[in-house]
């Protein structure tokens, strides 16, 4: 992704998910909002995206999106919890997945419910 | 209350957003509950994915910002300001064409479907060149 | 459209739109516990109402709506 660096780095991955930390520095957040720090929900979206591509092996990109709540804004330097579940169909991935923060399972940030090719 | 097909160029005393994340350049409104939104996506988009396409992420990112664009400017037709808006969800959101690279124009339809408090429920459809490409349904939240 | 056809047709549009047995929309029965509502699933339900039936449910009258048969009403004397 044609970002300026990187938006979050991970910290572990297993294979039911991620363990990630939003950077606190990234170029984004000079327009989102000035003077008031909050991640893009559309950028938590790509990072679920990104690890999962990750996860699987190849670029994927959403092809149909069910359902998708921003529960939670997510700020910089948040420390979060990606669970997926996913099953591949005719190449197709059909993902669910809860991004949550690290040490709570009940902070729900992201829930999502998609197809990506 | 408005002018019919009223077209804004300064949309930065509509939304909240600035550089690098701007994803409107024109907001034309159609009536209270319609209105239109133009992106030329630009070299220096930063939603341009590996292969030089504006990724699903920036078409939806757009589509939120004409929405709110379009909230903000009711808002601000009814002497009130203009507040930070939230995706509350998207759902329905199919990508039913090729995604657009450098130097396209974007035009997106937003209609306002409800709206209860400071939630407004809305649909979208983004086309490019004459071909849709996204279509979605989105809630938008104040805060 | 009569009033028992209204109701069939909601029960039918909630309970898919919802994901919920059609059987657990009484009409004594609460909406937003019912069917889980939050804040911004109370505003799907407002669009769908809106959608299928051309009523659109203002903000102030919403908590006067507390339960499916109060909606019925709503919706049937407006349309």
């Amino acid at each position: 992704m044609k970002q300026n660096g990187r938006l979050y780095d991970i910290l572990e991955e297993n294979e039911r998910g991620f363990s990630l930390r939003m950077k606190r520095e990234h170029s984004v957040y000079q327009g989102h909002f000035p003077g008031n720090p909050i991640t893009p929900g559309v950028l938590t979206l790509q990072m679920v995206c990104e690890c999962l591509s990750r996860h699987v092996g190849r670029e994927l990109h959403y092809a149909a999106i069910k359902n998708c709540r921003f529960a939670a804004i997510v700020r910089p330097g948040d420390h979060l919890r990606l669970n997926m579940q996913t099953a591949s169909v005719d190449g197709t991935v059909k993902l669910k997945a809860n991004l949550t923060g690290s040490d709570n399972p009940d902070d729900l940030r992201l829930q999502i419910d998609a197809d990506l090719q | 209350m408005y002018s019919p097909a009223c077209k804004v160029t300064d949309i930065a005393s509509l939304i909240p957003q600035r550089s690098p994340i701007m994803m409107v350049d024109d907001y034309i409104i159609e009536d209270e509950l319609n209105c239109r939104s133009e992106l030329a996506v630009g070299a220096d988009n930063m939603f341009l994915d590996e292969t030089g396409r504006l990724s699903v992420e920036g078409v939806l990112e757009h589509i939120a910002q004409t929405a709110a664009a379009h909230i903000g400017y009711l808002h601000r037709q009814a002497g009130e300001t203009v507040t930070l808006g939230y995706i509350g969800d998207i759902k329905r959101c199919a990508v039913t064409g090729p995604l657009p690279a450098v130097g396209t124009t974007l035009h997106t339809h937003v209609t306002v479907i409800s709206q209860v408090g400071d939630v407004s429920l809305v649909s979208a459809e983004t086309s490019a060149e004459n071909n849709p490409i996204l279509n979605c349904r989105m809630k938008v939240a104040e805060g | 459209m009569e009033k028992d056809e209204l109701v069939k047709k909601m029960i039918e549009i909630l309970a898919d739109e919802f994901e919920v047995e059609p059987e657990v929309i009484q009409p004594e029965a609460n909406i937003k516990e019912t069917m889980h509502l939050d804040s911004l699933s109370l505003v799907d339900m407002v669009g769908l109402v809106n959608e299928e039936f051309g009523v659109e449910i203002k903000t102030p009258d919403l908590p006067t709506i507390k339960t499916f048969a109060d909606l019925y009403d709503y919706v049937f004397t407006r349309m």
